[in-house]
């Protein structure tokens, strides 16, 4: 019993040997499509941001028969105004019900909004910046919806108003040669995700720190920096 | 020379040059991830006064032995995706006019497009412009009294105050 125990304690502390990569990489999934027989492998995903952050993320490598991609989930609080032409007041909290069913009246607009604004489209691009300020540009191969939930309408005090919807995304950059070679020789410190209507940045801007260092989005430590690295190293 | 006197100059020497070193403070201080090459991004200092509105910051940036001027700044940026991701675009070879108090006015280049990145209905630019040995000789040596960026859109005018001016000069030696 001894024996076995030492044995297997000496393969995981063997450097290189495949128990000690399974370990560290975590590998979360792996399917096989039956139709192409083409094999899936994904890595867990590794957290990217803080929870105080205002866009949370994690990150995975995917390897998908030759193809390898780097996997973002994303969630974020964006801010929309209502449309002009919706007759509502302020009084008017009830369009968004606890069990988050939305007025008849709000459908159309968030079907719109659906349909227009809240997805990832084909070609759009996941910026990384790396520690000696190049960047890197991958880009999506399909189109990834996003799964959003709107909050009640507020009214500011100028009698304006606006939806806070929540949107969560995962989609997926195809990771090229040179993509691969240069995101696993340098550490990343932040990206930046576009949506159909928007970007989202994750990670610090330093050195690019904002004048105003409270506004800007800090949302993961330089330990995180290498986690893209990790995540594609998994899967090559 | 008598080497107790020469050995007490070094000394005075050595310790007049040690504040300025001590003084530059790099943000990046790396090798570049393609080619290899020492990259140094001094940190971030602002020229123009803040009280005044627009906000000039600038950074010297050297990669193997090129030297570039780095320098941020952003504008309004509203309207949907596409006006908001061309409000504000520095194409490749796009100009910079400095102006000195002796009247003279030197031009820089960007090497390539930069376009702003917007965030909070801002878009925020950094452009580098190319800076060869004598450029940077006459930025080290003259004062510069206004900054003139060519923009897609409008340009965009800066004026240095003397304090300005010199902080200028002290993040460019440090490259």
């Amino acid at each position: 019993m001894r024996k076995i125990f030492f044995l297997i304690l000496a393969a995981q502390l063997m450097p290189g040997t495949s128990l000690a990569q399974d370990a560290e990489c975590a590998f979360a999934e792996e399917v096989i499509d039956p139709a192409t027989s083409v094999k899936t492998i994904s890595t867990r995903w590794w957290p990217m941001t803080s929870v105080i952050a205002p866009v949370k993320g994690a990150i995975r490598g995917v390897s998908q028969g030759n193809s390898k991609f780097l996997a973002v989930r994303m969630t974020a609080h964006t801010f929309y105004p209502l449309p002009a032409d919706l007759d509502i007041s302020a009084e008017d909290t009830e369009l968004i019900t606890k069990h988050g069913k939305y007025d008849a009246r709000l459908n159309p607009f968030i079907e719109k909004l659906q349909n227009e604004s809240f997805f990832v489209p084909g070609g759009s691009t996941l910026r990384i910046t790396l520690e000696d300020q190049t960047t890197v540009v991958v880009r999506t191969v399909a189109d990834y919806k996003v799964r959003s939930n709107v909050d009640r309408p507020r009214w500011n005090s100028n009698g304006s108003s606006h939806f806070r919807v929540r949107v969560t995304a995962e989609p997926r950059y195809l990771l090229d040669t040179e993509a691969l070679h240069v995101l696993t020789a340098k550490p990343a410190i932040n990206m930046r995700l576009e949506s159909q209507d928007r970007y989202y940045t994750f990670g610090h801007r330093q050195p690019f720190a904002s004048r105003h260092p409270f506004m800007t989005p800090l949302s993961w430590s330089e330990k995180t920096n290498l986690t893209i690295q990790k995540a594609i190293n998994c899967v090559l | 020379m008598r080497p107790a006197l020469a050995a007490s100059l070094a000394v005075v020497m050595f310790l007049t040059a040690l504040p300025a070193n001590a003084k530059c403070k790099f943000n990046v201080d790396t090798v570049h991830s393609r080619t290899g090459e020492k990259v140094l991004w001094t940190k971030w200092n602002t020229f123009t006064l803040v009280i005044k509105g627009k906000v000039l910051v600038g950074s010297g940036l050297s990669i193997g032995d090129k030297k570039y001027f780095a320098l941020r700044f952003d504008r309004h940026a509203s309207g949907n995706k596409a006006e908001r991701d061309s409000a504000l675009v520095i194409p490749a070879n796009g100009k910079l006019l400095m102006k000195f108090d002796d009247q003279s006015i030197l031009e820089l280049h960007t090497e390539e497009e930069f376009t702003g990145d917007v965030e909070g209905g801002k878009s925020e630019i950094v452009a580098r412009y190319v800076m060869d040995a004598s450029t940077l000789n006459s930025l080290l040596k003259k004062r510069i009294m206004n900054i003139r960026i060519r923009t897609t859109g409008a340009d965009e005018d800066f004026a240095f105050g003397k304090k300005g001016a010199k902080k200028m000069q002290k993040t460019l030696a440090c490259i």
